[in-house]
């Protein structure tokens, strides 16, 4: 049997010196989801024949000198809200209309292909990126490859866990309160949120108009320079997508020394009930190792930090119930309990709770801008806790407020700053723990190469769940 | 705030959800407008923080309107 690359990069190399091919690595990623996914509800649709006859046509291309980078025949997931051309678009629901998106690549999608990238499937998402795993709907519950008795974090549920797991080797996912950065951490794998605008989000379902990130989940900060550079750029079919030119990400990414720059740490995690208590000391060991690489440590307090996981909560429910309640009103019982009970909140929003929220997004931009004058990036845990098991019933029993008082993601979107997650050790039960970088507005060049130093001298992205190598249970 | 006042009238919280529920349109169970009833108390806080941000008073939203016509679709 193939044995299949950690990374995205690495896979690209043995693809170009002759080790490996294409069609053999797709093979043995389908195999493998063959063997797990039945344990880890990472699929929604599977496009095996497709897969096969892209990987075949990158290995032919590859063959005649025609080389369209380092995604060329890489397999990748899609989380189900954004729309690909292979198959239907569910958004994980019984709501969303299966005419939306028919035929059709979501721009991202179309640039992944033209890349030469292996498009596997289609993967699990919480409903329409904010619903909580609802076992009497007709949907697999997403499992966490470390201990399936867990989330795999949200809401990009199954690109967190096929990443991790190798069912692919990086994959789509999107952020409007953390839901790339989560079960990127939640999995141990590394995640990345481009700043808003970076990448084109017209052919994905919307949760918050104003907060949604399309972007990549993949084994290394490597790997997701790589994506990025594919994604990235102006789409005229999305209002939001900045015009602005490209960097080369990968010319950037440095070889490990942070001579230089300037890391702020924000210690939002120390005296919060129920932290669990391998997070300090995995944290400041992850400090340590970006002062060891040569940056400048200092200590730093994020501005209008609750007003911020505040104004993310205000904007998401309100521009998500603008999208949902005409289906809210004729199919109320369709959605899953927890994305009804979410989306209705935006019915306690007034309108001028909604524009308030973006006065005070406003002012904590210019305030981080501030900060960001005496520091590069800010690093800061990515949760303080590892992931949350289901219970009996296969319900997660996720108090959504209290969620969001132990992740530390929903911050960053209200700014719109880009930010990267990658893993930094376990928690006392042997789920993965996360570090959080966040960047400057269209500097995910730097959040990439503290990432990748980080990376350098540490081996925690490298750690495969054991349910990987092991039989699986009949 | 507990769905019920001691009285066993609905309390302030829960006549303002389902004011807003009614509004809407939508129609949850009771078990469900007895939970939204907690989330309408943490929205309305999360609110009262924005609203009292005094270096907010004279910040515009930045929320852009472009009259431009664009029709670009996509796929």
């Amino acid at each position: 049997m193939t044995d299949i690359p950690l990374s995205i990069t690495e896979a690209a190399t043995q693809l170009r010196d002759g080790s490996l091919s294409s069609a053999d690595l797709t093979a043995a990623v389908l195999q493998r989801a063959d063997r797990l996914d039945g344990a880890l509800g990472t699929y929604l649709a599977r496009f095996d024949d497709r897969a096969m006859a892209s990987a075949e046509q990158a290995d032919a291309d590859l063959a005649r000198g025609l080389d369209r980078g380092p995604l060329q025949g890489i397999p990748l997931g899609i989380k189900d809200i954004i729309a690909a051309a292979d198959g239907p678009t569910t958004a994980n629901s019984l709501v969303l209309d299966e005419a939306w998106g028919a035929g059709r690549d979501a721009p991202v999608v179309a640039r992944l292909r033209a890349a030469g990238a292996v498009i596997t499937g289609k993967v699990t998402t919480m409903e329409f990126a904010i619903g909580a795993p609802d076992p009497s709907k007709p949907f697999p519950l997403p499992r966490n490859p470390w201990d399936t008795r867990t989330w795999p974090g949200g809401s990009s549920s199954g690109t967190g866990s096929g990443v991790a797991a190798g069912l692919f080797l990086g994959g789509l996912g999107t952020d409007t309160g953390g839901s790339i950065r989560l079960p990127a951490a939640f999995c141990g794998v590394s995640g990345l949120m481009p700043t808003f605008g970076r990448v084109p989000k017209s052919g994905c379902a919307p949760l918050g108009y104003s907060l949604d990130h399309i972007g990549p989940l993949a084994r290394t900060a490597e790997d997701c320079a790589a994506m990025l550079q594919v994604l990235a750029g102006y789409h005229a079919s999305d209002p939001d997508c900045a015009d602005l030119p490209v960097p080369d990400y990968a010319a950037t990414l440095g070889s490990g020394s942070l001579e230089g720059l300037r890391i702020g740490v924000h210690r939002v995690h120390e005296g919060q009930e129920g932290t669990d208590p391998a997070v300090i000391g995995a944290f400041d060991a992850a400090v340590a190792v970006l002062e060891g690489a040569g940056a400048t440590v200092v200590e730093v307090v994020l501005p209008y930090y609750e007003e911020m996981i505040a104004a993310d909560m205000i904007t998401m429910v309100s521009e998500a119930l603008a999208y949902h309640l005409p289906d809210m009103r004729s199919r109320w019982g369709d959605y899953f309990e927890a994305t009804r009970s979410m989306v209705v909140q935006g019915a306690f929003c007034s309108g001028a709770d909604f524009v308030q929220a973006q006065r005070v997004r406003r002012v904590a931009v210019g305030a981080l801008a501030s900060l960001f004058e005496t520091v590069d990036v800010v690093a800061t845990p990515t949760a303080s806790v590892g992931s949350p098991a289901y219970d009996d019933s296969g319900r997660l029993p996720l108090d959504m407020g209290r969620l969001f008082g132990q992740i530390y993601t929903p911050y960053w979107d209200s700014v719109g700053n880009p930010a990267l997650v990658v893993p930094m050790g376990f928690t006392t039960a042997g789920l993965p723990l996360s570090l959080h970088l966040g960047g400057r507005p269209w500097d995910e060049a730097t959040v990439l190469t503290v990432g990748h130093a980080y990376q350098q001298t540490t081996d925690w992205h490298r750690q495969v769940p054991a349910l990987v190598t092991e039989p699986v249970a009949a | 705030m507990s769905i019920s006042t001691t009285d066993g009238q609905p309390g302030t919280s829960e006549v303002a959800v389902r004011a807003a529920l009614a509004a809407a349109g939508v129609t949850p169970s009771e078990a469900e407008i007895e939970g939204l009833v907690a989330g309408y108390d943490r929205v309305r806080s999360l609110a009262d923080l924005l609203h009292a941000v005094p270096a907010a008073r004279y910040e515009s939203p930045g929320l852009h309107f472009d009259p431009t016509p664009v029709f670009a679709d996509w796929g």
